[in-house]
């Protein structure tokens, strides 16, 4: 096969920048830099773009040089930096060994994560045993309960814990009382877009029948009753009240 | 794609600017008390929910400055800078404290941006700079005139590239990415980014006046 005769000087400005960026046939490319040295005007141009790329170079290393951050811009990036902060709460307060009070030793959010998984996995499994064991309690059962929160949706507000009535906790009962008054747990998971999110995180997104504040092994968590995957049964998930994309763990969980 | 995590982090080579009062090589705070960004990090990674955001503040105006440059219009530097910092909120456990924060900071605000331009490959861009350009500030108090100066005329020429040529020769001759990791960032095939960064610089060395009688040729 027959080469063709390398294009010879003058060189335009876009071969000798193909050539300079390696963006040429390797033939191509062997015949032209022996000429392209030979020629200074060509070897000008090498230069020139060389000198663009040292240029570049010395701005990419200089880590000081700014622009003035509009306050919208920067505001929203603290909006949403509060908002992931937030969800991360359970991560950022829940205290362990490992993080209370050691100094120097850094708790990442993912191993504290972890840690409360494993925490929870072990107490999910043993709530999911009790709650197959209860029985449900049909119709209102009239009993005051203290509790933590939770607003009636017939517009009555709820009695106000005082620390002298018992939490409520997972149980039949709870979960009887959220089905018949169609309870509304209180703080973050009131705002019906946080709880969708948290329905979908946990593979549970079906009706709503209510939600109520509760006590779960000793932890603040939140008890949600959604239409179950089988007719007539019902689903009661215990959360945490920080449930979402990014806390998707399940305490515990029984169809009724 | 995600955002992508830092690889080999280059050290700054002006380390001033600072915080004020602030040692960042020796990690000791200073005498005001103000935790150096190290301290920060690890503060946040263990649960300080106002760590972060104080330590993203001090590098916002640098940090908004890349983004910029690496993005095809200034949305879009908004949107890529506020994902490159919430990944580093999420990530912050995996600083491996081999480099200054700020420089890690940069490096996932530039995979950010790089990302958003593969991903919005189809979308329509306009040229960054406007009637008034970029308007690029020196940050430390050290007489930095004549390199200001240099690096304003850079950063204007370089924002008047087209977005696909900017991004190229932003990933490769500013960043330090090779042709590969560039291609594979950008979504197109390495020839296409040789082609790109060859046409970005005959430009630059045409506006930057390092090509003499550029006319003359053909």
């Amino acid at each position: 096969m027959t080469s063709r005769p390398a294009p010879q000087p003058p060189f335009s400005v876009e071969l000798l920048a193909d050539l300079h960026a390696d963006n040429l046939a390797p033939e191509l490319t062997d015949q032209l830099w022996p000429l392209v040295r030979a020629d200074p005007e060509a070897l000008a141009v090498i230069e020139a773009l060389d000198a663009v790329t040292a240029k570049l170079g010395e701005l990419g290393r200089d880590h000081e040089l700014a622009v003035p951050i509009p306050a919208d811009v920067a505001a929203g990036i603290e909006r949403a930096l509060a908002a992931a902060s937030d969800a991360d709460a359970p991560a950022a307060g829940d205290p362990t060994p490992e993080t209370q009070g050691v100094s120097g030793t850094v708790a990442t959010l993912d191993a504290a994560r972890a840690r409360r998984a494993r925490r929870y996995s072990f107490a999910a499994r043993a709530g999911l045993l009790a709650a197959a064991a209860l029985a449900v309690v049909a119709g209102a059962t009239g009993v005051a309960f203290g509790l933590l929160g939770g607003q009636h949706n017939d517009g009555s507000a709820p009695p106000q814990a005082d620390g002298s009535s018992p939490a409520i906790e997972f149980s039949a009962e709870s979960v009887d009382m959220v089905m018949s008054k169609h309870t509304t747990a209180q703080g973050r998971l009131a705002d019906p877009a946080a709880m969708h999110a948290c329905l979908v995180a946990v593979n549970a997104d079906r009706p709503l029948i209510g939600s109520i504040n509760i006590q779960y092994h000793g932890r603040d968590a939140v008890l949600i009753v959604v239409h179950s995957t089988h007719p007539r049964q019902v689903t009661a998930l215990v959360v945490s009240p920080w449930c979402g994309p990014s806390y998707p763990d399940v305490f515990a969980s029984a169809d009724f | 794609m995600g955002v992508l995590l830092p690889r080999n982090a280059q050290e700054p080579v002006a380390s001033g600017g600072l915080s004020k009062g602030v040692s960042e090589v020796s990690g000791i705070p200073s005498a005001d008390g103000a935790r150096t960004d190290k301290q920060l990090l690890a503060a946040h990674a263990a649960g300080d929910k106002h760590a972060f955001t104080e330590l993203v503040r001090r590098h916002y105006d640098h940090l908004w400055y890349v983004a910029l440059r690496t993005s095809a219009n200034r949305e879009d530097a908004a949107d890529c800078l506020q994902e490159a910092l919430l990944a580093a909120h999420r990530n912050a456990g995996n600083f491996r404290g081999d480099s200054a924060v700020r420089t890690w900071l940069h490096t996932i605000v530039v995979n950010s941006c790089l990302d958003r331009i593969r991903r919005n490959k189809v979308r329509p861009t306009v040229p960054i700079v406007g009637d008034d350009g970029i308007q690029i500030e020196p940050t430390d108090t050290h007489n930095r005139i004549s390199d200001f100066e240099m690096s304003f005329v850079v950063e204007r020429a370089l924002s008047e590239l087209p977005t696909d040529q900017r991004a190229a020769l932003v990933a490769v001759d500013v960043e330090g990415y090779s042709v590969a990791e560039t291609a594979k960032m950008l979504g197109v095939a390495e020839g296409t980014i040789k082609s790109r960064c060859a046409r970005a610089r005959a430009k630059l060395a045409e506006r930057l006046e390092f090509l003499r009688d550029p006319g003359n040729r053909m």
